[in-house]
């Protein structure tokens, strides 16, 4: 043995059907002589009108089957051999999206819980100093800058402002009609 | 639709949803190697062999029906075209399944830091502010004289 060749085992259970009494060396060297004799043969002869008699046929059917079918395979080969380490890693994918998922809600409970504490805390310090209450010399100080952010960020407001032209517009009739009743006033 | 010896279970061996990837491993004599090397590519010559020997399989079973050249090939082409009816919708589900391993092996590094920075950085953080928290605001309470205090 000098070399070993993998094929889908179902395509060789095939040859293994039509070589009964053959070991698989022998199958393999018969396998590989009608292979070179494919690259071997040569083109068949056409009438005049270009078409092939049966026989001449049935020798490109079988060429054409043989190539077609081989490339076919291949491709088969490479999808069905690739299919469980594609298959891992999509599995792998759906759990680390999963826990993803569940660590995220972890997170917004956590945070939640110590924005709560945190309120406590502040609202405390706050009572405490109205006290009188030297907060440094009570224990357990929390250092501000070394928390975590749990705060909700300030959310955007969208406050709707008339265009400038209409604003000195309507300005502009403001001071017309002041100085309108301002002239009535005095005239 | 059924096919005559040896591609009987035509299906198993051909359709992409059924194919198994169980995998024979052909041990090559020398003699078989060199006749394979002067055919070129390996993988696809040792292939081609293969279906020359399956097809002439055929063409006996075939002849048993009806010994004329002509039905014999039409009915291999007709095999052969039923097979490669399936190769558009292989090489779909071939690129789609590369494509989404390609892009998952991709996206995997970012994920497991994230998940990481999540699970070792922000809960852990969380974790040691709500404990140092709670310690404070017992501190607290102690030294206010307690909840009932501020009610």
């Amino acid at each position: 043995v000098t070399s070993e060749i993998e094929v889908l085992a179902k395509e060789w259970q095939l040859a293994r059907r039509v070589c009964v009494d053959r070991t698989d060396q022998e199958v393999a060297i018969e396998v590989a002589v009608r292979a070179l004799a494919l690259l071997e043969e040569g083109e068949p002869q056409r009438d005049e009108k270009g078409l092939l008699g049966p026989t001449d046929r049935l020798m490109v059917a079988r060429r054409t089957f043989a190539e077609g079918l081989a490339d076919y395979s291949w491709l088969l080969f490479r999808f069905a051999t690739e299919r469980p380490e594609a298959h891992r890693i999509r599995e792998e994918d759906d759990k680390a999206l999963a826990e993803l998922a569940h660590l995220s809600r972890l997170l917004q409970d956590l945070r939640e819980e110590a924005r709560r504490l945190k309120a406590e805390v502040i609202r405390l310090e706050a009572f405490a100093t109205e006290r009188g209450i030297d907060l440094d010399k009570v224990p357990a100080a929390i250092d501000w800058t070394n928390t975590m952010l749990v705060d909700e960020p300030p959310r955007f407001q969208f406050v709707y402002r008339e265009p400038v032209r209409r604003r000195l517009r309507q300005r502009l009739a403001r001071w017309s009609a002041k100085l309108k009743s301002g002239r009535r006033t005095s005239g | 639709v059924s096919f005559p010896f040896p591609f009987e279970d035509a299906r198993a061996v051909f359709h992409p949803e059924e194919v198994s990837d169980e995998v024979a491993v052909v041990q090559l004599s020398e003699e078989a190697d060199k006749l394979l090397q002067k055919a070129g590519s390996r993988e696809l010559g040792f292939r081609e062999g293969l279906y020359a020997l399956l097809c002439d399989a055929l063409i006996q079973s075939l002849r048993k029906q009806d010994d004329s050249d002509g039905y014999v090939a039409d009915q291999v082409r007709e095999l052969r075209d039923a097979v490669l009816a399936l190769r558009a919708p292989l090489h779909y589900r071939y690129y789609e399944q590369s494509q989404s391993a390609r892009a998952r092996r991709l996206a995997a590094p970012a994920q497991d830091r994230q998940l990481w920075m999540l699970k070792n950085r922000t809960l852990e953080g969380l974790r040691r502010d709500i404990a140092d928290y709670r310690a404070r605001i017992r501190a607290l309470r102690r030294a206010t004289g307690g909840e009932r205090a501020l009610t």
